[in-house]
């Protein structure tokens, strides 16, 4: 069942780090620390609903271990463009509160696990602050802001998941009922799957945000070559933040429940290609149940929300005006803090990935398997050894480094959400949203 | 050799210890570990043609993208950073670590006109930091350094070269091997004749005597998460173990995992219990086999086949003279053969990695956690210096350091 007490809890605790943005007072900023803490410990010991073994738990916490460290860090370097972010960060957790989560109690099975979890959050947390540093040192730089806005917006489009609301009936969700064949024509398992369809206009939404991110960035790119003077975004800046936020508003909506009117047929197409998609050509669905109408929209994994909201605030930094720095802070202060934090990241992920290769070794028969999660954390300590590099011995394209901790976080996202939505194929690590 | 054949020499060996070169081979790293978040791997062939079009799965197979980690493109990759760590190593002892390190941006708070004996950087710099190791860059040019990231960043190259020489022992010289086998008692012809052992060697299975058998009785429910009984014998010794999840066999030095598990009605013969007054008979039979049920020496009903679920209806006909409640209580299991895929691995060069990776940690510590500083001093020509301060690890206080000079001096910087 869905609870809105976490939500509600970061709803709060975002308002007060926005509010801290404008006035940055310790009964403020530790307020907000402390409402998100509620959150965490709910989520850990209380009765949530979220567990740290589902993404969005081990993002919440460590969105909160992010805030803890703003609050301890903030007022010493530049604390109005860390409270910003923060807040962002917070108001995008409440919507992942919001997910049913997983209902899994987390598996004690080797020495290794715990650290492994908690070497998780820590890692997300300070790859979280390097990467808000990072867009908040680049901002501004419309072409690759608005290029990563259209790849975030466009890759959804790939697969049929983005567009997808859970089907309820009075106040529960319906489940499809599949018998399963496998590849030499044996029945016998039975599968309980969550029915699913498209959002309607989605699709539409997300084409026309798409459009405008397309439109907005060739003329970025147009002034760009042209080494066009003008600076202000302007109507089209304005134009291309609305459609991005309309898109974002229209999908964030569907978490809560609406009447929707749709075939038995539809239901059953949807859960028969998500069973194929599972079993990747091994087994087969034969018999599928769908319970009777009406039915009723409901949320969904939180993952195309997340990958859109991504999108508009990339959007956002495109457009936003690049001011002069601020004379509150030293030069290279922030590139500091960022280095910092991304040096701290390298190294925990390398721990989390040795925890890691213990408790698969426990497990799984082998330190290392064939999972799309560990390759995505060998993609990342290639990204980090390339920010370092390029940090220290490329001078002279000072960009280059804060934007390789943009992609990071991209690859962070696509591994966290992918098998979500499936844009990556399906991983061992039991990580649902 | 000629000067023609040493300068080409040089050049190549520039190449190989360059940065650009660590830039370029970590940058390919990034894309073929990417590979592995859209291909599925370890997947056969003919399943990689039936989830994708004819062009992708042709291109998937040739590049070896469903068996990344194992890839030629990987094996060539591990070998060029090889090479290019024992450049780095050699170029670094060759060349010496302080003129190797070019400039960097993380210079910080450079502080000119610093006031200076004569204007000369090394006195200046023992007099500001006294415990520290010093070093001449020429006349006007000197260096302050504390600290062991040059140490860490050895131990680094130490590391990530262990892992690295552990990935290709590993690929080379152990044992990765398969064993498909179905269920079924110890003594069915089925479970002996469908016994398979595989070893990968080159880009493929190939047949392989492992030296020992192993067989597995059916589970009862869920196939997958059931515990159930195995035997592996070979000549010398019989070994019994029961299997469930998470729970490895280790037998002849060989570490036997299982991976798979699906049923499959095409072989052998499905195994049928009947119960009746709680008196198990088992049997096997395939579709419309009969079976007869017997109590006492007398025939009291036959089970007809008919399909290997519960969905489907099996036949039952009492014999003659038989009351109907006594084959009414007659309780009748099919159960379907269970293919078992067992990985088979031996780790006996795993060993470095376990090495490597903990020498990696220390490296990583000694660079990015524990606090390192390069003090630079230069002269200028109005007997004076500038300083720099360049710096790594989490822990470092630059701050500090500057502040410590200013102190020694009594000034602050014009």
């Amino acid at each position: 069942m869905m609870s809105l007490t976490p939500s509600l809890l970061l709803v709060i605790s975002a308002v007060l780090w926005g509010m801290s943005a404008r006035k940055g007072s310790a009964p403020v900023i530790w307020g907000a620390v402390l409402a998100h803490g509620v959150t965490a410990f709910l989520l850990v010991f209380g009765p949530a609903h979220l567990t740290p073994m589902s993404w969005v738990g081990t993002a919440i916490l460590a969105s909160f271990v992010s805030g803890l460290l703003v609050a301890l860090v903030a007022r010493k370097y530049h604390s109005q463009s860390m409270y910003i972010s923060q807040a962002v960060l917070t108001l995008i957790a409440s919507f992942w509160a919001l997910s049913t989560g997983s209902q899994d109690s987390f598996p004690i099975q080797s020495w290794a696990s715990a650290p492994h979890v908690v070497f998780g959050v820590l890692w997300i947390a300070a790859m979280l602050l390097a990467t808000m540093i990072a867009f908040y040192r680049l901002r501004g730089r419309r072409v690759g802001f608005l290029l990563l806005a259209m790849g975030i917006t466009a890759v959804p489009l790939l697969v049929p998941r983005a567009s997808w609301v859970t089907v309820h009936h009075d106040g529960e969700a319906v489940m499809v009922e599949a018998r399963i064949d496998d590849s030499a024509g044996a029945q016998g398992l039975h599968r309980q799957i969550p029915a699913r369809v498209s959002l309607p206009y989605e699709p539409l939404f997300r084409q026309s945000a798409l459009f405008a991110l397309i439109l907005g960035f060739v003329v970025a790119l147009v002034r760009r070559v042209a080494r066009s003077q003008a600076q202000g975004a302007g109507a089209l800046g304005l134009v291309v933040v609305l459609i991005v936020g309309v898109h974002t508003s229209y999908l964030a909506s569907s978490v809560f429940p609406r009447p929707i009117n749709v075939s038995q047929d539809e239901i059953s197409n949807i859960a028969s290609q998500t069973l194929r998609r599972e079993a990747q050509g091994t087994e087969f669905p034969t018999v599928l149940t769908v319970p009777e109408p009406p039915y009723q929209g409901g949320p969904e994994s939180p993952s195309p929300i997340t990958w859109s909201v991504f999108a508009l605030i990339m959007a956002c930094l495109a457009y936003v005006r690049r001011d002069p720095e601020n004379a509150s802070v030293q030069p290279g202060q922030l590139e500091r803090l960022e280095v910092r934090f991304a040096s701290a990241a390298m190294f925990v992920l390398i721990l989390l990935v040795g925890t890691g290769a213990m408790w698969s070794d426990d497990v799984w028969g082998a330190p290392l398997i064939a999972d799309p999660k560990i390759f995505a954390a060998f993609f990342l300590m290639g990204l980090y050894v390339l920010y370092w590099l390029t940090q220290r011995y490329i001078p002279n394209r000072s960009d280059a480094p804060s934007w390789i901790l943009v992609v990071a976080f991209v690859v962070l996202l696509f591994s966290m959400t992918g098998p979500d939505l499936g844009l990556i194929v399906p991983t061992l690590h039991h990580f649902p949203g | 050799m000629n000067n023609h054949s040493s300068v080409r020499l040089t050049k190549a060996f520039d190449i190989i210890s360059s940065k650009t070169t660590t830039i370029v081979l970590v940058a390919c790293a990034c894309a073929l570990f990417s590979v592995g978040l859209f291909v599925p791997q370890g997947v056969s062939d003919q399943a990689l043609g039936d989830m994708h079009s004819s062009t992708i799965a042709q291109v998937v197979i040739a590049l070896d993208a469903h068996n990344i980690v194992r890839s030629w493109a990987m094996q060539l990759l591990s070998i060029c950073m090889l090479v290019h760590v024992l450049g780095l190593l050699v170029g670094g002892v060759l060349k010496g670590w302080g003129e190797r390190q070019s400039p960097t941006r993380m210079v910080w708070m450079t502080a000119t006109g610093l006031r200076a004996s004569g204007g000369q950087p090394e006195e200046f710099v023992r007099r500001a930091l006294p415990d520290w190791r010093v070093q001449s860059l020429g006349e006007r040019r000197a260096v302050a350094t504390r600290g062991m990231g040059v140490q860490g960043f050895g131990v680094i190259v130490i590391g990530v070269g262990l892992l690295i020489s552990a990935w290709l022992l590993h690929a080379w010289m152990d044992v990765e091997g398969r064993i498909v086998l179905v269920t079924g008692s110890a003594d069915d012809a089925a479970t002996t004749a469908w016994f398979k052992a595989e070893k990968w060697e080159g880009d493929r299975y190939h047949p392989w005597s492992p030296g020992f058998t192993l067989t597995c009785d059916p589970a009862d429910g869920d196939p997958i998460r059931a515990e159930r009984r195995c035997i592996v014998s070979s000549e010398e010794q019989k070994g019994e173990v029961t299997l469930g999840p998470s729970r490895d066999m280790s037998y002849m030095g060989y570490r036997l995992t299982l991976v798979g598990v699906h049923r499959d009605t095409n072989i052998g013969k499905p195994e049928v219990r009947t119960t009746l007054n709680g008196r198990m008979q088992q049997t096997s039979a395939r579709l419309g086999d009969a079976i007869p049920v017997v109590r006492e020496n007398n025939e009291i009903a036959t089970v007809v086949m008919s399909g290997f679920t519960s969905a489907d209806l099996v036949a039952v006909v009492p014999a003659p003279g038989v009351k109907r409640d006594v084959v009414d209580s007659i309780e009748i299991s099919v159960i379907p053969r269970t293919v078992l895929t067992f990985r088979v691995t031996t780790q006996n060069y795993l060993w470095p990695v376990w090495i490597g990776f903990p020498v990696l940690l220390i490296g990583l510590m000694m660079v990015l956690v524990l606090p390192g500083y390069r003090v630079y001093v230069t002269g200028n020509h109005e007997e004076s210096c500038d300083v720099s301060i360049r710096w790594n690890g989490l822990l470092a206080r630059p701050a500090e350091v500057l502040s410590q000079i200013h102190q020694q001096f009594g000034e602050s910087p014009r």
